[in-house]
C-alpha cells in the first residue's frame, strides 16, 4: 500500500489506508468464511490474498473504476443516520477506487472527530452482482458511553495579571446530531466573570460547515485602566469554515458603568447601553514549523469586522481591520532563527456623523502588556516593556475626594490615567532565538533571544483628535529591546525578560527591567 | 446645543430634548432651569444612551464633576464649587422652609411622577423621555427592567395598583395645594428671588404640563392651582425660549468663574516630584542594592548553568575516549 500514499498523503493516511486494507481484507475473508465450508478455508485465504494482490498492482497501475451503490450504517443506537450521512456524503461522489479508499480516510477522521464514537470501522464490499463495478460501504460504529465530561481549572491571564478560575460541563449527542451542550463558567477576583452556554453542530444539515452557537453573559472590568467596567450578553452564531477561514455573527448587549465614578470625561461619554450586531471574518494561514519556537515559515493573519448590521440605524456602526504578517527566517547557526512580525489595525465609524463619532472604546486597539511577541496572533496588542493598556491616547480621570486625601503614591499617580485606546495602531518586532551552548538547557528546549519592538497607536476620531499626521504618528512609535530566556513547556511558553526601553512619552505607563511572561501559544 | 461660546468651562450633562424642553428627563429639567435662574451660561452635552443611570443629570466643571446621585447632587455641588448658590441669601426660617418644600417635593411629588411616568399607559411618552436614541431590543429590554424596578420602588404590585396610585395622587395634589398657598400670586416662593425650590418646582410643573400624557392625572391636579399654572408657563417661556433668555437682562447667561487649577491637572506634577525625591533619598540605597543582588543571583545561576553544562560535556567525551 506504499505507493498509495505516494501522491502527497501524509504518514498518518497511510497506516490507516493499510489498517483498511487490512480489515477490508479480514472482513472479506469473514465473508466468505460464513459462506463457504470449514475445509475450504485454508485455500479460501490464499485466494483472497492473491486477489488483494492483484487489486493492488491493479490500483497502481490505472485508476479502478468504482460507484459507490449503497452505504450502510450500523451499531448506532442514539445518534441520527443522518447525522454520520453528512460525514460521508462525499463518498456518494467518488468515481475511482483510489478516491473512495481516500475518501474513506477522511470520513472516518471526521467521524472520529465529532467525539461521540468510540469506535468507528469503514468496510469496503462489492456492490450487487447485477451492478458490476460498484461498492457498498459499511460502517460500523460503537458510541461512546460517557456523554458528560467535565473540566475545571485555574488560569493565568498575564496580560491583566488575573487569575481566574474556569470550569465547564459538556454533554454531547444528546439529540442524536452529534452536538455539544456546553456550560462554562469563569470567575476571576475582581475581573472578570462569564457564564455561558453554548451548542455546537457538526455538519449542520445542508451547511457546508459545522455550526457553533453560543450565549454568553460576561462582566468584564477594566476599572484599573479605563475606570469602566462592562457587562456583555450576547449570542454569536459561529459558521467555522476549514482552519484558514471562520464566519462568525455576533449580537452582543454591552453595558459600560463606572461604578467607581472617577472615569476620564471621554470614558463618561461611552457609558451606557448599546447594542452590537456585528459580522466577522478571519482569515488565518500559519506555515511555521513550531508555534513556540518557529524557525521557518510564514504566519498571518486578517481579522475584518463590520458591526451595525440591521435596519437600525442605532445599533453600534464601525469597521475593524487588523492585520498580521509573522516571517521566520532560519539563520542557519546554532539552532538560530529570525523572527520578524508587523501588525496594524485601523477601527473608523461609518453612518451620520462618522466624522465626529467616537468608536466604542472596547473595540480600539489596545499596545502594552506582558504578552510574548511570539504569542497569539492577534493583531498589534505585544509590547515589552510597557504595563497592560500602558501606550497611548490617555486622559486625565476625575479626582474623588477621598484620592486628594491620599498621599500619592507612583502606582496611584500612575493610576491617575485613563487609558483610551487607538483607533489605528501599528506595531512591529524582530526576534533573534539561539540554542545557549549547553546540552542540558537543549535537551529541554530551552533558549535564549533577544529582540527589539516598536509600536504606536493614534485616535481618528471623537472630540478630542490632533491633527493626523503620518508624521506624528512614525515620531509617536515606541521602542524598546532586551534579552532574555525562553522555556518553553507543553502547555505555555514561559519568558524571562530583561527590558530597556529606547523610546517612551510621559504618560505611558513604563516597566523596565526583569519581566516575566506568561503565554499560551495559539 | 450650546447655550454659549465653546469657551464655557461648565457643562450639563442631561438626557435628550423633546416635546419642546431643552431636556425631557424629569430629574435633569430642575437643574436646568437652576443653572438659567442662576443666569450661568453652561455647555449642554446629551447622554442618550443611559436610561438607569442614577448619575444624570451632572456637571462637569474643568477636572471635577457633580454626580446628582453623589455629596448633595448638582446643586450642592455649584454651591461648593462656588459656580451658583441661589439659596445663600435666606434666612434660617426660609431656609427651614425651603427645605422641608423640597423634601415634599423629593419625596411625594417625585413619586407621582415617577409612577404617571411609568405607567403603562403612558409608554410611547416614557420611550421618549428615556429611550430615544437606544436601538431596538435594547429599548423593550431596558423598559421592562426600569419599569420593574420604578415599580418596586414605589411598593405598587398589580393587586395594590389602584389603591397605591390614588394615594400616591392624594399626596401630590396636598403638596400642590401648599405650594399655591406658598406661593400666592408672587413671582417666586422666596422674597421675589429665584431658589433652588423654584427650580424643582417649575420643573416638575412644566414636565408634567408640556409632556402629551395619553394618562395625566397630574396635569389635571396641576390645572386646579390657576397661580402654578401661570407661574409655570411664564417662567417656562422665558427660561427655556433661547431668544426670550437674552433679552431678559436678569437671565442673561454669565460665564461662571473659570475652575481652580486642580490638582490633578498641574498639581499632581508638582506634587509628585517632591514625593518621588523625599523617598528616593531613603529608597535610592535599597533599590540599587536589589537590583545589584538580582543581577548577581542571575550571574550565578547562569554561571553554574554553563559549569554544570561543561561538566557534562567532559564526561561525555572521556566515555567516548574510554
Amino acid at each position: 500500500m506504499d505507493h498509495l500514499t505516494g501522491d502527497g498523503r501524509e504518514e498518518d493516511d497511510e497506516e490507516t489506508l493499510r489498517e483498511w486494507d487490512m480489515e477490508d481484507r479480514d472482513d472479506g475473508a469473514g465473508q466468505q468464511r460464513h459462506e463457504e465450508e470449514e475445509e475450504e478455508e485454508e485455500v479460501d485465504d490464499q485466494t483472497s490474498v492473491n486477489l488483494m494482490n492483484i487489486m493492488s498492482e491493479k490500483l497502481v497501475k490505472e485508476p479502478v473504476k468504482v460507484r459507490v451503490h449503497d452505504i450502510e450504517i450500523r451499531g448506532n443506537v442514539k445518534t441520527k443516520d443522518s447525522v454520520i450521512e453528512a460525514q460521508l456524503k462525499e463518498l456518494r461522489e467518488v468515481d475511482t477506487m483510489q478516491e473512495l479508499l481516500q475518501e474513506c480516510v477522511r470520513a472516518n477522521s471526521r467521524l472520529r472527530a465529532l467525539g461521540i464514537f468510540d469506535k468507528c470501522v469503514i468496510t469496503l464490499d462489492a456492490g450487487p452482482q447485477e451492478l458490476p463495478g460498484t461498492a457498498n460501504v459499511i460502517l460500523e460504529v460503537e458510541e461512546v458511553k460517557r456523554l458528560f465530561s467535565g473540566d475545571l481549572g485555574m488560569f493565568s491571564k498575564p496580560e491583566t495579571k488575573a487569575w481566574t478560575l474556569e470550569g465547564t460541563v459538556k454533554y454531547k449527542n444528546l439529540a442524536g446530531l452529534a452536538e455539544t451542550l456546553d456550560a462554562t463558567g469563569c470567575y476571576g477576583l475582581d475581573t472578570t466573570s462569564e457564564l455561558s452556554a453554548g451548542v455546537t453542530y457538526p455538519r449542520f444539515k445542508g451547511l457546508p460547515a459545522s455550526l457553533a452557537t453560543r450565549l454568553t453573559l460576561l462582566t468584564q472590568d477594566w476599572q484599573r485602566y479605563s475606570s469602566y467596567r462592562e457587562r456583555l450578553t450576547g449570542f454569536s452564531v459561529g459558521l467555522v469554515g476549514d482552519n484558514q477561514h471562520d464566519i462568525s455573527y455576533n449580537l452582543t448587549w454591552r453595558d459600560l458603568k463606572d461604578p467607581s465614578r472617577s472615569a476620564s470625561k471621554s470614558v463618561r461619554r461611552q457609558l451606557g447601553h448599546s447594542l452590537l450586531s456585528a459580522v466577522k471574518y478571519t482569515y488565518r494561514r500559519d506555515t511555521r514549523d513550531s508555534v513556540f519556537r518557529p524557525r521557518r515559515g510564514i504566519a498571518f493573519i486578517s481579522t475584518t469586522q463590520i458591526a451595525g448590521l440591521g435596519p437600525d440605524a442605532k445599533l453600534l456602526r464601525f469597521a475593524r481591520q487588523e492585520v498580521e504578517l509573522r516571517l521566520a527566517i532560519p539563520l542557519g547557526l546554532a539552532n538560530a532563527a529570525l523572527n520578524l512580525g508587523v501588525a496594524g489595525g485601523i477601527i473608523l465609524p461609518w453612518g451620520p456623523g462618522y466624522k465626529t463619532k467616537a468608536t466604542p472604546i472596547g473595540d480600539r486597539f489596545y499596545v502594552g502588556g506582558h504578552s510574548s511577541l511570539l504569542g497569539e496572533l492577534k493583531g498589534p496588542s505585544a509590547l515589552l516593556g510597557f504595563r497592560t493598556r500602558g501606550v497611548g491616547p490617555n486622559e486625565l480621570r476625575r479626582t474623588t475626594a477621598s484620592q486628594t486625601d491620599k498621599v500619592d503614591s507612583e502606582v496611584e499617580t500612575s493610576l491617575k490615567r485613563d487609558t483610551l485606546g487607538g483607533d489605528l495602531a501599528v506595531s512591529g518586532f524582530a526576534d533573534i532565538s539561539f540554542d545557549l551552548p549547553m546540552q542540558f538547557l537543549k535537551s529541554y528546549g530551552i533558549h535564549a533571544h533577544t529582540f527589539a519592538c516598536a509600536g504606536n497607536l493614534v485616535p481618528l476620531t471623537g472630540n478630542n483628535t490632533t491633527q493626523w499626521s503620518l508624521r506624528n504618528f512614525l515620531s509617536g512609535f515606541r521602542v524598546s529591546s532586551g534579552a532574555g530566556i525562553v522555556i518553553p513547556t507543553k502547555l505555555f511558553r514561559l519568558e524571562v525578560n530583561y527590558c530597556y526601553l529606547l523610546r517612551y512619552q510621559e504618560n505611558d505607563r513604563i516597566k523596565r527591567g526583569v519581566q516575566i511572561s506568561l503565554n499560551s501559544p495559539q | 446645543m450650546e447655550s454659549s461660546g465653546d469657551s464655557v468651562d461648565l457643562v450639563l450633562v442631561t438626557r435628550p430634548a423633546g416635546f419642546g424642553m431643552p431636556t425631557v428627563c424629569p430629574a435633569c429639567l430642575p437643574v436646568y432651569l437652576y443653572l438659567r435662574l442662576a443666569a450661568v451660561s453652561f455647555r449642554e452635552q446629551v447622554s442618550a444612551v443611559e436610561p438607569d443611570s442614577v448619575d444624570l443629570p451632572c456637571v462637569e466643571y474643568g477636572e471635577n464633576v457633580g454626580f446628582s446621585s453623589e455629596n448633595g447632587g448638582v446643586i450642592e455641588f455649584l454651591r461648593k464649587e462656588k459656580i451658583a448658590d441661589l439659596d445663600a441669601d435666606l434666612s434660617d426660617s426660609e431656609k427651614a422652609e425651603l427645605e422641608t418644600c423640597k423634601a415634599m417635593m423629593e419625596s411625594w411629588v417625585a413619586d407621582a411622577s415617577a409612577f404617571e411616568v411609568w405607567t403603562r399607559d403612558n409608554d410611547r411618552q416614557c420611550k421618549v423621555v428615556y429611550f430615544s436614541e437606544l436601538p431596538w431590543g435594547l429599548v423593550q429590554a431596558l423598559d421592562w427592567k426600569q419599569r420593574l424596578a420604578v415599580m418596586q420602588r414605589l411598593g405598587i404590585t398589580p393587586e395594590n395598583t389602584v389603591a397605591r396610585s390614588e394615594e400616591l395622587f392624594r399626596k401630590a395634589s396636598n403638596a400642590y395645594s401648599a405650594l399655591s398657598v406658598l406661593l400666592s400670586d408672587r413671582k417666586f416662593f422666596f422674597n421675589n428671588r429665584p431658589t433652588s425650590l423654584d427650580a424643582l418646582v417649575l420643573g416638575h410643573l412644566i414636565f408634567h404640563l408640556r409632556v402629551p400624557f395619553e394618562i395625566s392625572t397630574l396635569k389635571g391636579e396641576i390645572l386646579k392651582y390657576q397661580n402654578l399654572v401661570d407661574y409655570a408657563e411664564s417662567w417656562g417661556k422665558q427660561l427655556l425660549d433661547k431668544q426670550a433668555i437674552l433679552a431678559n437682562p436678569a437671565f442673561r447667561p454669565k460665564a461662571p468663574p473659570s475652575p481652580p487649577l486642580r490638582p490633578t491637572k498641574l498639581g499632581s506634577n508638582e506634587r509628585e516630584e517632591p514625593a518621588k525625591k523625599a523617598r528616593s533619598e531613603s529608597d535610592i540605597l535599597l533599590k540599587k542594592r536589589a537590583k545589584y543582588f538580582l543581577i548577581a543571583q542571575f550571574l550565578a545561576v547562569l554561571m553554574y548553568i554553563f559549569i554544570a553544562g561543561y561538566e557534562v560535556d567532559d564526561e561525555d567525551l572521556d566515555v567516548d575516549d574510554d
